[in-house]
């Protein structure tokens, strides 16, 4: 089940996050998904720019160089309408996951 | 398209990099502004992040692969490392690359005989419908017999099956060009032959039907290899006159260097004549081959039944009562495709060469994975660590397998190597005659085959033992040095491969023994005559000796001659050469009886007939057993005589005088005098050492001349080169005209006869040695890595006082142990081996003791060879050192 390993976990919070912001840069993300989990999920860096990179070359999102608010290059992330399919697609099968993991924990 | 991106990205790796590094930096940067916000330090923010970060080499790394088809490198980078660690271990990759060679080289040598004889189409146009056509006279054991002229004709005209059917008579012809007289082979052919085959003329022309007819046949096209050796290429020959057999023939036409035309004759003609179309009334006797084109989509079987019809026809017309007796020979029609006619006779041989090949190869594939398995043991170590370092499972696989296609490789290359050289080697040795006919090579198919069994040998017994390595590995990589657990299965496994490697090797050992043994039971079968010093040579008279008379004053006149010879203790005729000539087969009568198909003791009333000189029984050492031998008394004007043989006696007069009885060859006929027996002698082999020895009937030559005979000289001295310069002289003497042919001693051959037989002992003991030689490589490997891995055991048994000699005999146990398995389970297959050669083995009991015994030294041997130098090095283990080590 590739699509609900941790990787796809991953990507989907990516696509999740990249899905509320018109663009955002790397550290913006971690940053992002560190506080909506109440600190929760920790991110890490190293794992981050591998997945961002592979979902470029998937296509999924697409990336510029751009300015910070404290006045530094930075390069940002932003949703393609292929991300928004796989986005649409990862969150049904996260669902699926869960429920499938839920009836386990309630029934076995 | 991801996949594209990625390798163009290779393009621009700099400029990747340089992105990635700003990307990272920008991150950190922006990491240690937020913690100098919430009130951190400087230097104290930038550690945790570097922190959180890990080797940002790696991160990079990791990064960057996302970017590029990086694996393209990896694959290079891990053949690299494949050869670097197989150089680095010889002991592993040098045994591994060689077996897999031999093996392979063996193998396809083997192929490259079956792919030219059996597989690949002969060099005919359409080859796969040409057909040989034989008649059959079953009830006399007769399956290829040739077809008389009319017969040729109704099955040519009359059939549906056949696009076209030519026919081919062979033909000895004695050339006079120059001084020397040549006998040559000839074929007479009908016309359409040529464009049949696909036989070209390189000057002038091939004949026309019209030339078939009777009268108009005096015309001759010429081998290329006649052309040049006697003719020297003279262009002008075309329409000039040869003389063949003292008859004027017009060179109408040379063949091309490329023709190439055999129906199952070892040479190719070297003079084609039109055959005349002339039909024989009774049609008694046949000399033709008939040779056809199936019609498009007509198969086999389709054609034989339509033939079985028009030969049940001709049958009723020609053939029902044309037995010796007047009993129906059982006449038919065969259909033989031309390949299994020309080859048909290697399929038995090949395929058991091709067997011990294929053992040769499952020996060798043990072999390897014992090696691979060895090699895997050694480096569990080494996986381990890589892994704990954080290489993927993926990555060691890759490594693995790599390894395994590079030895492949080299051992698929230097495999065909090698059978490039043994496959010219086996065609050079090889007595079959086919060989000259048919071109051997390595093509494509062959080196596919080749290809293919390094593919089969890496697949199952290279990449298996790799995998088990690398699965295993991963759950040891948390421990660190020992695999105590691992080891043990892991020799116990190597144990196995070696027994099974050692039990396929004796097999193979066995059944090359059995068939050897019973080759030499062959030799030593008493044939009952005396070949030793004897040197013969074959004559055959031209048709200007057309009178019995001229024929036996000739012969008289010769041995006349050859008797004043110094070197020459005594000289006879013969028309047949025991043992070596082909048996007659032709039924006999005896006054006053019905024939019956046997006669007492189940001897059949068919007898092998030869016309002998005088002294021929002397010259021979044919021992007489009763009555006397011919003698100069017996002339064409005398009483006609015979001598039998104790066969004869047996199966006819079995307790009865037999001197003085009568019987005639074939059936009692008016005309034809009974002949009375006047002396028995002892037996003679003559079909060869395996034949059923046959009824014998010899009649003097002065009373049944022939034009063919063989002289059979016993020589003083050893030296039949002389005997035979000195043969030629006598026969010049009396006609320079008559060529000598097939001179040669008694014993060569006798040789020729054994020779493929001989061929194919000498590769299957060369195919046996080779399996020994693997089984002790991998026996040695066993034992060896055993005292490798057992130095710190061994090093405390002799700590404790064990002596060297207890130590060496622990190493000697382990290795006569496998090999001993290994003997008993190949001795039980051995005897299914036993059981699908009943038909080839000969003479020797089913328990072969000698021979079995032999084996069982032989396997002692090999074992104490391969443990002779793991032994020397446990015995010279030093027991302080190595109990430092541990």
């Amino acid at each position: 089940m590739p699509k609900n390993d941790l990787q796809g976990s991953l990507d989907l919070l990516v696509l999740k996050t990249l899905s509320q912001r018109a663009k955002l840069h790397g550290y913006g993300i971690v940053q992002h998904i560190q506080r909506a989990s109440d600190e929760l999920l920790e991110v890490e860096e190293g794992s981050i720019y591998p997945a961002l990179h592979r979902m470029e070359q998937s296509g999924w999102i697409a990336s510029e160089w751009g300015i910070t608010e404290t006045n530094r290059k930075a390069k940002y992330y932003k949703l393609t309408r292929a991300g928004q399919k796989q986005l649409q697609a990862a969150e049904e099968s996260f669902e699926q996951l869960v429920k499938g993991i839920r009836s386990i924990l309630r029934y076995a | 398209m991801s996949l594209l991106r990625r390798i163009l990205n290779l393009q621009h790796r700099k400029k990747l990099d340089a992105e990635i590094r700003a990307e990272l930096q920008s991150h950190i940067e922006m990491a240690v502004e937020d913690g100098i916000r919430r009130g951190v330090s400087e230097q104290e923010a930038r550690r945790e992040v570097m922190l959180r970060f890990g080797n940002s080499g790696l991160v990079h790394e990791s990064v960057a692969n996302e970017d590029m088809f990086l694996s393209v490198n990896g694959i290079c980078s891990d053949v690299l490392y494949a050869f670097r660690q197989l150089r680095r271990s010889p002991a592993f990759s040098l045994p591994a690359v060689l077996t897999l060679a031999i093996a392979i080289g063996a193998s396809t040598a083997v192929f490259s005989l079956v792919q030219a004889f059996l597989l690949r189409p002969l060099p005919y146009p359409d080859a796969s419908r040409l057909v040989v056509v034989w008649e059959q006279l079953r009830a006399l054991g007769i399956d290829r017999f040739p077809a008389p002229v009319g017969d040729f004709l109704d099955y040519k005209n009359e059939n549906r099956v056949f696009e076209d059917m030519g026919a081919v008579e062979d033909a000895h012809f004695v050339l006079r060009v120059g001084e020397y007289p040549k006998r040559i082979f000839a074929v007479r052919t009908t016309a359409n032959i040529f464009p049949m085959m696909g036989l070209h003329s390189v000057l002038g022309r091939t004949f026309s039907a019209s030339e078939n007819q009777p009268g108009r046949g005096n015309v001759a096209v010429l081998s290329y290899a006649l052309w040049q050796e006697r003719f020297g290429f003279d262009r002008t020959i075309l329409g000039k006159d040869i003389v063949l057999d003292g008859k004027n023939y017009q060179v109408v036409g040379v063949l091309a260097r490329a023709a190439r035309f055999s129906l199952g004759y070892p040479q190719m003609p070297d003079v084609w004549v039109p055959l005349p179309l002339v039909a024989d009334p009774t049609r008694n006797t046949g000399q033709l081959q008939i040779v056809g084109r199936l019609r498009t989509g007509v198969f086999l079987d389709r054609a034989q039944r339509q033939m079985d019809v028009l030969a049940a026809r001709l049958e009723r017309e020609y053939h029902i009562q044309m037995g010796p007796h007047g009993e129906d020979p059982g006449y038919g029609v065969q259909l033989v495709p031309l390949r299994e006619e020309l080859s048909g006779n290697l399929r038995k041989p090949l395929s058991l060469m091709l067997g011990a090949a294929a053992l040769i190869f499952l020996i060798a594939c043990v072999n390897i994975a014992n090696l691979m398995l060895s090699h895997g043991v050694s480096r569990e170590r080494e996986f381990a660590i890589r892994i704990s370092l954080g290489a993927g499972r993926v990555r060691l696989v890759r490594l693995v397998v790599t390894e395994g296609i590079v030895i492949a490789f080299a051992g698929v290359t230097l495999g065909v190597g090698i059978a490039w050289v043994a496959s010219a080697l086996l065609v050079n040795l090889s007595p079959y005659e086919m060989a000259k006919f048919l071109t051997v090579s390595l093509d494509a198919n062959v080196l596919g085959y080749a290809v293919g069994l390094g593919f089969i040998a890496m697949v199952l017994f290279g990449f298996m033992p790799g995998l088990l390595i690398v699965r295993r590995s991963r759950s040891f990589a948390a421990r660190t040095g020992h695999q105590v657990l691992s080891e043990r299965r892991s020799q116990s496994l190597r144990s196995i491969l070696v027994v099974v490697e050692t039990a396929l090797s004796v097999t193979l050992v066995l059944g090359a023994g059995m068939l050897i043994h019973s080759f030499l039971r062959l030799q030593e079968v008493p044939l009952g005559f005396k070949p030793n010093g004897i040197v013969t040579a074959q004559i055959n008279l031209p048709p200007s000796y057309s009178t019995e008379t001229a024929q036996s004053e000739f012969y008289e006149r010769l041995l006349e001659h050859v008797r004043s010879i110094a070197a020459i203790k005594g000289a006879a005729a013969t028309t047949m050469l025991p043992a070596s000539d082909r048996m007659l087969h032709d039924p006999f009568s005896i006054e006053g009886r019905p024939w019956q198909p046997f006669g007492a003791a189940r001897v059949p009333q068919f007898a092998n007939h030869q016309a002998v000189s005088t002294d021929y029984f002397r010259v021979m050492k044919i021992a007489v057993r009763e009555g006397r031998v011919f003698s100069t008394q017996d002339t064409d004007r005398s009483q006609p005589v015979a001598m039998v043989n104790e066969t004869f006696v047996r199966g006819f007069w079995p307790g009865e005088n037999p001197i003085g009885k009568h019987l005639v060859l074939g059936a009692p006929r008016p005309g034809i005098p009974w002949l009375t027996v006047v002396g028995v002698v002892a037996d003679v082999r003559s079909g060869g050492a395996k034949a059923e020895t046959l009824p014998e009937i010899y009649t003097p030559m002065s009373q049944t001349p022939s034009a063919a005979m063989a002289l059979v000289l016993d020589t003083k001295v050893n030296d039949p080169a002389r005997v035979i310069n000195d043969l030629r002289d006598a026969l010049g003497a009396i006609d320079r005209g008559i060529p000598l042919e097939r001179a040669a001693t008694y014993e060569e051959l006798l040789g020729i006869q054994i020779a493929a037989r001989r061929y194919q002992m000498f590769l299957l003991a060369t195919f046996a040695g080779l399996a020994l030689l693997l089984a002790a490589v991998g026996l040695y490997g066993v034992v060896s890595y055993a005292v490798t891995q057992r130095q710190g055991e061994i090093g405390l048994r002799m700590a404790f006082g064990a002596s060297l000699q207890d130590v060496t005999a622990m190493v000697l146990k382990q290795a006569f142990l496998l090999a001993g398995f290994g003997l008993g389970i190949g001795m039980l297959m051995s005897l299914l081996i036993r059981q699908m050669l009943a038909n080839e083995v000969f003479g020797i009991h089913f328990l072969d003791l000698p021979l079995y015994g032999g084996v069982m030294l032989l396997l002692a041997v090999v074992a104490l060879a391969a443990a002779a130098f793991p032994a020397r090095r446990a015995a010279s283990i030093d027991p302080i050192q190595t109990l430092r080590m541990e």
